[in-house]
């Protein structure tokens, strides 16, 4: 078990070495730095001390190492976009609507989608199971800015019950939080009805049904235990996940968060901020992905008790 | 040394030949199962008729659409609203916007064809090698691929298209980038499960090659994920392009992209909001119909492939 | 005369790591599947493989046919080592040895005809033109019981039975001398069993095969092979001609064998229990040297093959003379 553990985190920690040396050279690859001559023009001199107060006028590795030793001290320089603070005081201010459109949505998508993937389930192949599949369907392959676009258009233009934009009151936070809860409800939806019925037709429950268990004892006892599994294990990395998704959602309602700051600091190519968001939410995927399996790991018995198997 | 005669428990029965019944039975290949699979569902084949009529749609669009997507005719009439002459009414800057939909409808349909076919281009030979070799290849393989899942594709996809600066052909490698991954994962599951196989062994005790097995026996048997990868891949790459061209960094106008169009549509909203609600329904209607044929073909072609 | 196929001292063992685990250092444990096994196939002789499941009996199969690599010992095709040849090399020599399997729906491409299925060898080899293998896949499906109708098949519209006659015609299309068995009909109902094991005893007669018929079912073997062996985990227990087995078994794992076979007359049902391990390593025979006829090099205290009869050997304890004072 250990050893497994050990392997995988190498495996993980190798992964995300070459992620940043990988990212690190295509920043750096962007033609035209921030103090690119039509954005800024400088004169020849005091471009080079810019340079060099930002340290860009070096060899990229050493570019590189100087930048990594910083990261681990959680470090990530100054954004060019707003030199009065570092990137990670400008992260934290960020990180706070991210963090409650993310957990709000996934907080209420979950259990929705749950709710529904269950149902759906139970009652297979009845009008409830393909309305509850639909809903799911919709959500997952509308991309998340046209199901923004759609509540914008219902909600704010033609029923004019909430507003569409900005992140002041509570009340403005009601449709994002919707229109981002549709990914986790969906992702969840899904998972949950096929788990479900994977194992409603294992043997082992009609064993449980032959020895006269309540159908509800058989479903919220053994049923959903044993479904637990993969829903475990995906919930990490959808969490994770949320800060991907957040982007466009931030762009249409204009929520000044994380992605609407990377999309920023992509088109000023603000490189300190850029590097800064890709590798905290790769960290956190590895994370995310390292935990998933060793939690799957643990509750998967047969995988437990193999330490490996005989070719 | 001759074999006895060995009859304790089986008497020496004369081998019975089988009765052929050839004229009633017609062979069947095990594919003709699954387009009869597909054709009881029925979401499936509405959603692939649907697809059928958006792909006619924008293959035919110059002979269905009054004007090019791009000539500002009728700045008078800007911003109009859907009526007779202008189905779905004028854009801001004075374009049909019937014609400017039915265009995107290329736009997307291509990037999604072309960057799912790239997609199976690099994703079934990486899988069947990585399936067929294990070991060390495999592991490479896998590295690669976690490297690719644990980078979060929009924002490196963002990245890149920043880079490229937008436009079609790199929108195309983007999207293929982010989608090969499915498609060797998938091939990779079926060699994997194929390769013990005892039809494999029986190839190889007949004196055939790994490379004659791979080809005539893997790969062939393999057709039934590439199907759904390239299917599958599709509408993720119809998204990111969308995507991209929604946050400003994919297809540039003139060039007329839903997720673009999409973009501009949230300045309008409030007063003008048929400019966001028809690209809107177009991309959903596109999206959705892609996943459902795709779902609709994975199940019919092979149901285990299902999650 | 030299025998058709021969394994000497073979043994396998397994490693079990977790893949790149033991590239970082990590535990390699090891099953021995076999463990010094001698087998002599002489031609035109049918030997029966017996043992159950996990014995080594299929892996010595497929360490015959090189299917396999072999850690230790030795295999001889008609007196040529072919132990470490390479597949270049192998090839023309797969056209004297051929197997069958017990998995038949497996054996088969699903995707393939009957007709691209049998002709499949001698597209390997580059034999004959197209015709001439139509000709030779309708004689082959003939030879087998099966009508030329069923050419143009799929496996899967056949029955279990049918897809292992399709099964033996491939592997007797190249006219081996060989033909390994692998528990070919284990998976079949009795009545099927019975049709393709009469076929395989037809043809064996016909074509002069050597035939290495490896299975778990005494009964059938009884009816098949002209000498048996009997493996238990990786090892040789017992080895003779068929009848003295049935009649005259030594040793305490085949004669659990044999009480294991069902009976068909009910006063004569035994209550069956099976030994364990430990019971059966006590069970051992013991023979001082000078019961057994000379065979072994050297006399070790652990139990090894003794040699009782001219075609009888049995592992036992062997008692070394007791030297004289």
């Amino acid at each position: 078990m250990i050893g497994y553990i050990i392997q995988r985190l190498l495996s993980i920690l190798l992964t995300f070495g070459v992620v940043s040396i990988l990212l690190f050279m295509m920043m750096h690859a962007m033609p035209g730095g921030p103090f690119d001559a039509t954005e800024m023009p400088l004169s020849g001199a005091a471009k080079a001390t810019i340079m060099a107060q930002y340290g860009l006028d070096q060899p990229l590795y050493v570019q590189y190492f100087k930048y990594m030793q910083g990261v681990f001290q959680l470090d990530f320089g100054i954004p060019y976009q707003s030199p009065g603070e570092t990137v990670l005081e400008l992260l934290g201010r960020a990180w706070v609507p991210s963090l409650i459109l993310g957990g709000a949505g996934v907080l209420i998508g979950a259990p929705i989608g749950i709710g529904l993937g269950l149902l759906a389930a139970l009652n297979r192949n009845t009008w409830v199971d393909y309305l509850a599949s639909s809903i799911a369907t919709l959500g997952l392959t509308i991309p998340v800015f046209v199901t923004s676009m759609a509540l914008i258009l219902v909600f704010s233009v033609w029923l004019n019950w909430l507003p569409a934009s900005g992140w002041g009151e509570p009340r403005k936070w009601i449709l994002p939080i919707v229109a981002y809860a549709t990914i986790p409800m969906a992702t969840y939806a899904r998972y949950t009805r096929s788990a479900i019925l994977d194992t409603l037709n294992k043997p082992f429950v009609m064993v449980l049904r032959a020895k006269g268990l309540s159908e509800r004892k058989v479903i919220f006892k053994h049923v959903l235990r044993n479904s637990a599994i993969p829903m475990v294990t995906v919930f990490l990395p959808m969490f994770i996940g949320t800060a991907t998704g957040s982007i466009f959602v931030e762009a249409m309602f204009r929520i000044p968060g994380l992605g609407a700051y990377f999309v920023s600091s992509i088109v000023t190519k603000d490189y300190p901020l850029e590097m800064a968001l890709i590798l905290m939410i790769t960290v956190m995927f590895c994370f995310a992905y390292f935990l998933a399996d060793i939690a799957y790991a643990i509750l998967n018995p047969r995988i437990r008790l193999k330490e490996g198997t005989s070719k | 040394m001759m074999s006895a005669n060995k009859n304790n428990l089986y008497p020496q029965k004369s081998v019975k030949k089988e009765k052929s019944s050839i004229k009633s039975q017609i062979a069947r290949n095990p594919l003709y199962y699954s387009w009869r699979r597909f054709c009881s569902n029925r979401g499936a084949v509405f959603s692939g008729s649907l697809l059928l009529i958006i792909v006619s749609m924008a293959l035919f669009a110059p002979l269905i659409t009054p004007t090019s997507y791009e000539e500002q005719k009728f700045l008078t009439e800007n911003l109009a609203f859907p009526s007779a002459q202008h189905w779905m009414g004028v854009d801001d800057l004075g374009r049909d916007f019937y014609t400017r939909i039915v265009y995107g409808a290329r736009v997307s349909l291509s990037i999604g064809f072309v960057a799912a076919a790239f997609s199976v281009l690099i994703g079934l030979p990486l899988g069947a090698m990585a399936g067929f070799f294990g070991g060390p290849a495999d592991w490479i393989i896998m590295r690669i691929i976690e490297i690719f899942s644990v980078v979060p594709p929009l924002l490196v996809a963002l990245l890149l298209a920043a880079l490229a600066g937008g436009g079609f052909i790199s929108i195309v490698f983007i999207a293929a980038l982010f989608g090969w991954v499915q498609v060797c994962l998938l091939v990779r599951a079926q060699v994997m499960a194929f390769r013990s196989k005892e039809f494999i062994r029986a190839a190889q005790a007949l004196g055939g090659t790994p490379a004659y097995v791979l080809f005539r026996h893997l790969i062939p048997n393999s057709i039934s994920p590439v199907i759904v990868g390239f299917v599958q891949a599709i509408p993720l790459a119809m998204m990111l392009e969308a995507g991209l061209s929604f946050l400003g960094v994919g297809i540039a106008p003139p060039l007329p992209s839903w997720g673009q169009m999409i973009n501009i549509g949230i300045n309008f909203m409030f007063f003008y909001w048929h400019l966001a609600l028809f690209p809107t329904l177009a991309l959903a209607l596109t999206v959705l119909s892609t996943t459902l044929f795709g779902d609709g073909l994975r199940d019919a072609l092979d149901p285990t492939l299902r999650g | 005369m030299i025998p058709a196929l021969e394994l000497r001292n073979l043994s396998k063992t397994f490693d079990i790591d977790g893949g790149i685990k033991s590239f970082f250092g990590g535990l390699k444990q090891q099953k021995t599947a076999v463990d010094n096994v001698n087998i002599k196939l002489m031609p035109n002789s049918v030997l029966g493989l017996v043992g159950e499941s996990g014995s080594g009996k299929s892996t010595c199969g497929l360490m015959a046919m090189r299917l396999l690599d072999v850690t230790k010992g030795n295999i001889f095709l008609k007196g040529t080592e072919i132990t470490n040849f390479s597949t270049a090399e192998l090839k023309p020599r797969r056209k004297q040895m051929q197997i069958v399997f017990q998995d038949n729906y497996a054996s088969l491409n699903p995707m393939m005809t009957l007709s691209q299925i049998i002709s499949e060898p001698f597209v390997i080899h580059g034999l004959h033109t197209r015709t001439e293998r139509l000709e030779l896949v309708a004689d082959l499906l003939e030879k087998v019981g099966l009508g030329v109708g069923y050419t143009n098949r799929y496996p899967h519209e056949l029955s279990g039975g049918q897809r292992q006659r399709v099964s033996i015609a491939r592997a007797l299309a190249l006219k081996p001398d060989i033909l390994v068995a692998d528990e070919p009909t284990s998976a079949l109902d009795v009545s099927v069993k019975a049709q393709v094991i009469n076929l395989l005893h037809d043809l064996q007669a016909e074509m002069g095969l050597s035939v290495l018929f490896i299975s778990h079912e005494l009964n059938v073997i009884r009816s098949l092979a002209d000498e048996v062996v009997v493996m238990y985990r990786g090892r040789v227990v017992e080895q003779a001609p068929t009848e003295t087995i049935f009649q005259d078994a030594r040793h305490p794992y085949t004669k659990e064998l044999l009480n294991a076979i069902p009976s068909f007359v009910p006063r004569q049902r035994i209550r069956r229990t099976f030994m364990s391990p430990l019971q059966i390593a006590e069970a051992i025979p013991i023979f001082s040297e000078e019961d057994i006829l000379p065979f072994n090099e050297q006399i070790s205290s652990q139990p090894q093959l003794a040699k009782i009869s001219n075609d009888h050997f049995v592992e036992a304890f062997i008692e070394q003379r007791r030297t004289q004072r």
